[in-house]
């Protein structure tokens, strides 16, 4: 019984896991680059949550919708600035350029904001309540919940409008899909934007779980982790991934001291590497020469 | 050409003779920075091996060099009868084995993978540092004794400078040979093209574990240095940050260049220098200005623009 519990714990944090690792995809299979500012871009999301909630004391609503627009504006300003300057850059460059980008956020965020730790208020309850034998809490069904709402419309917006048609002609093919007519530099703004916004959406949900500071972007780690467990590219796997990574940390730190939780999922990550390289759901990418 | 070569060589005899008689004439601070500047130069060479000329990427650099660094650390206050270039070399070769390990899944990863295995190597390590009380005494460091070669006791700040330059000297000297040699070229062929390369007869998982093997001993060493040079250690000298300072390094100095190397480093090194107190707030900030600025307007960071410079004041003339 201990263990369903700790298991549906594990798949609250296993969805900000996804949520992230779904912002990181979604640049990646369009552009082929790995953001590894996507933590600090949501920390920053995050930030702003607090002022609009925090110091404006906005009701959530607009402060949701606000937070939102930033977010969109912020991944936008970040891809005209220092995204498309070197779009046809190296990939190892342009990745460590985001792992630049991420320093650039967290020390602005602690000389704009705080370095100190601040909490967020939910619209959810945190008063742990009792279904049949479970002791759940109403901000982890909740943030569950729109987790699933924000994905099934990812789903429908790549399946069935001409934008989301045109990302992912982008990712198969970038060649082919500049010859049919696919603007591909203004998708890549509109993909930054939206994996800006998913972040967005995941910094204002967890903020209450997981505080809000400079250091906030460390969970994107885990994403990454859970995106390459599940195979890297992969959006369902990606969702998989983290979430099941999440179940395992909860589970894992159950049994042993916590202090170890950290060595076992890389411990776990580089035995899924060794054993299937491109994770459980990816397919090797074949190069024709 | 031969006149080239011969100026450029006397200008490197200059360069090394004003850092042999450097301790001559400058503090004690402006010694210990040219220290930790050498031995930064050794670890971005390594990594530039790996990063700028084999093509492979280590996030977790700083991981190899806690190993050396420990190594060396626990082989002094433990074990008291092993000569210190023993200890030297053990550190190196120490660190790597461990890099042998990591670079056999590098085999099979590539690019991003690549990234997050090591990444995630690095992180094991910090733990290993951080938690395996018994051997590195966890978060209390490790207060490194003084060691000496033969009658020569390495105490004072100018026998440490020394030592290192001459270990400098040695690396570079080494890592400039190693890549005019069959090793070198192959690295660079693996770089530019795997295919191609392994169509040529380059046999790639060997050559790509020897490049992982030969930058995680150069890390080593450079661990070893660390320790004797601050004499003191401890987990959070080998954060993730520290990696990302040695990319950058490697980067800001210029990728596949060893000039570019040593000048990433001291630059590196004097920068929070320049910049003074105020550097704290926004150290991360201007790490990360720096490396996006150069990534976006000098791709071949400073030996790039240090070899523009050199071409177009030949062309004036």
């Amino acid at each position: 019984m201990m263990l369903l519990q700790q298991i549906f714990s594990g798949i609250a944090t296993g969805c900000i896991y996804a949520l992230i690792g779904l912002a990181l995809i979604l640049v990646y299979k369009a552009t082929d680059i790995i953001n590894f500012a996507v933590g600090e871009m949501m920390m920053m999301s995050a930030f702003m949550a607090y002022t609009c909630l925090g110091i404006l004391k906005l009701p959530y609503y607009q402060a949701f919708i606000l937070t939102i627009l930033f977010s969109a504006l912020f991944g936008i300003l970040v891809e005209r600035l220092t995204i498309r300057p070197v779009f046809n850059a190296p990939v190892f460059s342009v990745i460590i350029l985001t792992f630049g980008l991420g320093l650039i956020f967290k020390g602005a965020a602690g000389v704009i904001w705080t370095f100190d730790t601040l909490t967020l208020k939910s619209p959810f309850s945190m008063e742990p309540i009792k279904v049949w034998k479970f002791i759940i809490t109403p901000l982890n069904i909740g943030n569950i919940t729109i987790s699933l709402i924000l994905m099934l419309l990812l789903f429908f917006f790549f399946k069935f409008t001409v934008l989301g048609t045109g990302i992912r002609a982008m990712a198969q093919n970038r060649l082919a899909a500049i010859l049919m007519g696919i603007k591909v530099k203004r998708i890549s703004t509109v993909t930054w934007a939206i994996s800006s916004m998913i972040g967005g959406v995941a910094g204002i949900l967890f903020a209450p779980i997981i505080f809000v500071d400079t250091n906030m972007g460390v969970v994107a780690i885990k994403s990454f982790i859970g995106c390459i467990i599940g195979g890297f590219g992969s959006i369902p796997g990606c969702i998989l991934g983290g979430v099941f990574l999440g179940v395992i940390e909860a589970v894992f730190g159950y049994y042993f001291p916590t202090e170890l939780k950290q060595t076992f999922v890389f411990l776990v990550l580089i035995g899924i590497l060794c054993m299937k390289p491109t994770g459980i759901f990816g397919v090797p990418k074949i190069k024709k020469i | 050409m031969n006149r080239a070569i011969k100026r450029r060589k006397i200008w490197l005899l200059l360069f090394i003779l004003f850092l042999v008689v450097l301790p001559h004439f400058s503090g004690a601070y402006i010694l210990y920075l040219a220290s930790i500047a050498g031995v930064y130069t050794i670890v971005s060479i390594g990594l530039n091996l790996l990063f700028g000329f084999t093509g492979l990427i280590s996030i977790g650099h700083a991981a190899f060099l806690g190993t050396g660094a420990y190594t060396t650390a626990i082989l002094l206050t433990r074990v008291s009868a092993i000569p210190f270039p023993l200890i030297l070399v053990l550190s190196g070769l120490l660190s790597a084995v461990l890099g042998l390990i990591v670079g056999l899944p590098a085999l099979r990863l590539s690019g991003h993978y690549l990234a997050m295995a090591t990444m995630g190597f690095g992180f094991v390590m910090e733990e290993i540092f951080l938690h395996w009380e018994g051997v590195t005494k966890g978060a209390l460091g490790i207060t490194v004794p003084k060691v000496s070669i033969g009658p020569i006791l390495f105490s004072t700040g100018t026998t440490k400078y020394y030592l290192i330059l001459i270990l400098v000297l040695v690396m570079i000297f080494f890592a400039k040979n190693l890549l005019n040699s069959k090793t070198g070229r192959a690295f660079i062929a693996i770089r530019d093209h795997e295919v191609a390369a392994q169509t040529m007869g380059i046999h790639i998982a060997w050559y790509k574990a020897i490049s992982f093997m030969i930058s995680a001993f150069y890390a080593g060493i450079a661990g070893s240095l660390y320790a004797i040079l601050l004499s003191y250690i401890n987990a959070e000298s080998f954060h993730l940050m520290v990696s990302v300072l040695y990319l950058e390094m490697v980067i800001v100095g210029g990728i596949a260049s060893i000039l570019g190397s040593i000048l990433g480093a001291i630059f590196l090194t004097i920068l929070p220098e320049i910049l003074g107190a105020k550097y704290q707030l926004y150290q991360i900030i201007v790490q990360g200005l720096i490396l996006v600025l150069t990534l976006i307007f000098m791709p071949f960071g400073l030996s790039g623009m240090f070899w523009k410079i050199y071409i177009w004041g030949k062309s004036e003339r």
